[in-house]
């Protein structure tokens, strides 16, 4: 019986905190935090001047000649044949651009997605399109939209660089996103200035 | 690797899950037919489960508390994090004057009283303007009788929550309102909203103003259940303002005025499509007013939670393993006790491996009666903290025990399954001569 009480003591420490973040089933993706979300404070990169900062020659910016700026692509190092990359994008132009897809010859398809929770579960769905108004500034970003690359061809690893090619309406926007931690929360250079 | 990763990840996820279950249940069958090759043990083990069956019982229902008291814990976490969730399938989109974009969430969607900034006319003529807007709603909070806010809003706000009424219909008149399925009024009851909420609520500060309840939503699951909801007009009158619309205007409901819009602290927004709700979002979160999902909010703050329950899950699942070992230590002490008994089976010529496979067959069978109950535990645990917990957040909870608890159950099992060999290695590993001579 000695041992009997003792077990009683065990279940009683036990009993408390037995809990599970994602119910096992959520993609690694979606069960990461985003506390750093740098860029929402961290807009003071002005549209018009996107060369005229540090970043003016690497890969942190792209730009392409229809006024299409991107900014910070990033994405996270996995194994699974499935990524998300996340990038800040400008439209420079003087009107309205829309999003309609995305390619990577790392990936056998790409497309843009968005976050969703369907009957309370976190989800990314495809959209088609995406419009863009002149002047706006809107950020790819864990827990919203983002660029999906599907049947990636090789794992990602921290540091490597994943070409991609955003489609849209007025043209294609080519860029390169830095692979970040496995668990990163934002672009490493994230939140920094571009003035 | 891949082609097998690749084959894993083309699984639907009930099948994932299903082989999951069965690879964590595999080691006690492996186990069994390493053990019990050959051998005939049950009788033995019947017998040493009714010999001590008040110690078995006893280590039996331990187990049972223990395992049902985690998976219980898990399966009410899930559901109470669903049932949030589904609370915030209405709220598409929530505008609101900069700020705390969790306090407005929390007064939106649950109804948490919060002061927040207004949002004003030229906010509302920019929303108002904007095409891919299917529905634009005012919500206005700070009103409250018998204990259900108040909170004015539109028509067609009411329809898009609870969809067909219950009950009644919908207001179409400045006094009129539509009470939450388990709101404290019935259709037909007239009542003065009192300022504020809680026993601090100024019940004659709007005297003179008389709201009659018309209808009755459907059940939602959500806080808005207990809520009544007006046009938001009348909110405005009450508190001697504009009502939104021009003079001489007489009617209620969208489009207001932007220059008799008295303000509103959140406006929400459904849109049709996934790409438009997201277009609008980015349109009009700006300098001077925040557009959000409170959907992306609660998942981030899930995700910042996910960190801490790993933890705690881990602890739990550790702690269960430590009283498993206590049982088995609890067993190997037992193991002494009937080490003349086995002595003599040895003396009589029973192999060494059928007083381990004997031993090990008992400590399972506790083991996996402790684990069977603990099911039953946990889905009446789970059922009784989520009727607590519904009762305090007015929020519809579907507790059940769903594949992560039978995972951990699983593993809990296949674990004690392993730590069963050491009483039955005790028993084993015993001196037959002088047990024997202790016979004597």
């Amino acid at each position: 019986m000695r041992h009997a009480a003792a077990l009683a003591l065990l279940i009683a420490l036990a009993a408390p905190g037995a809990a599970r973040a994602d119910g096992g089933q959520v993609q690694p993706a979606l069960a990461e935090a985003d506390v750093g979300h740098t860029h929402e404070a961290g807009h003071d990169h002005d549209a018009g001047e996107p060369d005229g900062d540090d970043h003016a020659d690497d890969d942190h910016v792209a730009a392409a000649p229809f006024g299409l700026v991107a900014l910070h692509p990033w994405t996270r190092a996995t194994a699974a044949r499935e990524a998300l990359v996340f990038v800040e994008l400008e439209n420079g132009a003087a009107g309205p651009v829309t999003l309609t897809g995305a390619r990577s010859p790392a990936a056998t398809s790409a497309g843009i997605v968005a976050f969703r929770l369907v009957d309370g579960v976190a989800a990314y769905a495809p959209i088609a399109s995406l419009p863009l108004d002149p002047g706006a500034e809107i950020t790819l970003a864990p827990f919203g939209l983002a660029i999906r690359l599907e049947g990636l061809s090789a794992p990602l690893a921290r540091g490597a660089r994943l070409p991609v090619t955003l489609l849209t309406d007025a043209g294609a926007l080519d860029f390169v996103a830095e692979v970040e931690a496995a668990d990163a929360r934002a672009h490493s250079h994230a939140g920094h200035g571009h003035d | 690797m891949t082609a097998l990763g690749d084959l894993w990840a083309a699984l639907p996820a009930a099948a994932q899950d299903a082989l999951l279950l069965a690879a964590l249940l595999s080691p006690a069958p492996v186990l069994a037919a390493l053990l019990l090759r050959g051998l005939s043990v049950g009788g033995l083990t019947g017998a040493l489960l009714w010999r001590f069956r008040r110690t078995n019982l006893l280590f039996a229902a331990l187990m049972a508390l223990s395992v049902g008291l985690g998976a219980a814990v898990i399966a009410q976490e899930r559901a109470l994090r669903q049932g949030a969730a589904r609370a915030a399938d209405a709220f598409d989109v929530i505008v609101a004057a900069p700020g705390d974009r969790l306090r407005l969430m929390l007064a939106a969607v649950y109804l948490d009283p919060a002061d927040a900034p207004l949002l004003r006319g030229e906010a509302l003529a920019r929303l108002q303007a904007d095409s891919q807007i299917d529905l634009l709603a005012p919500l206005a909070f700070g009103d409250s009788h018998a204990g259900a806010p108040v909170v004015g809003s539109t028509a067609a706000f009411v329809a898009h929550l609870s969809g067909p009424l219950a009950e009644g219909r919908v207001f179409a008149a400045e006094d009129e309102a539509v009470a939450g399925a388990r709101a404290p009024v019935a259709v037909g009851y007239s009542f003065t909203p009192a300022h504020g909420h809680g026993p601090l609520a100024e019940t004659d500060a709007h005297d003179g103003v008389s709201l009659r309840v018309v209808g009755r939503m459907a059940p939602t699951g959500t806080p808005w259940d207990k809520a009544i909801v007006t046009p938001v007009e009348a909110v405005w009158n009450t508190h001697g303002l504009a009502n939104g619309h021009a003079p001489g205007v007489d009617r209620i409901g969208p489009p207001f005025d932007p220059d008799y819009f008295p303000g509103t602290p959140a406006f929400v927004i459904h849109a049709q499509e996934l790409w438009r709700a997201y277009a609008v979002q980015a349109r009009h979160d700006r300098g001077d007013m925040m557009a959000f999902f409170p959907g992306a909010e609660l998942a981030r703050l899930n995700a910042l939670v996910g960190d801490v329950r790993q933890a705690m899950s881990l602890m739990a699942t550790l702690t269960q393993a430590l009283v498993a070992a206590g049982v088995m230590a609890g067993l190997a002490a037992l193991a002494r006790l009937f080490g003349r008994r086995f002595a003599l089976l040895r003396a009589l010529g029973a192999p060494r491996r059928f007083v381990l496979a004997a031993m090990w067959s008992y400590a399972v069978a506790l083991v996996g009666a402790g684990c069977l109950a603990g099911l039953g535990v946990g889905w009446l645990s789970a059922r009784l903290l989520s009727a607590l917990v519904e009762a305090r957040t007015d929020l519809a909870l579907a507790p059940a025990l769903g594949w992560p608890e039978l995972h951990l159950v699983a593993g809990f099992f296949s674990l004690t399954c392993l730590l069963a060999l050491l009483p039955g290695l005790a028993a084993y590993r015993r001196d037959v001569p002088s047990d024997l001579r202790e016979t004597a």
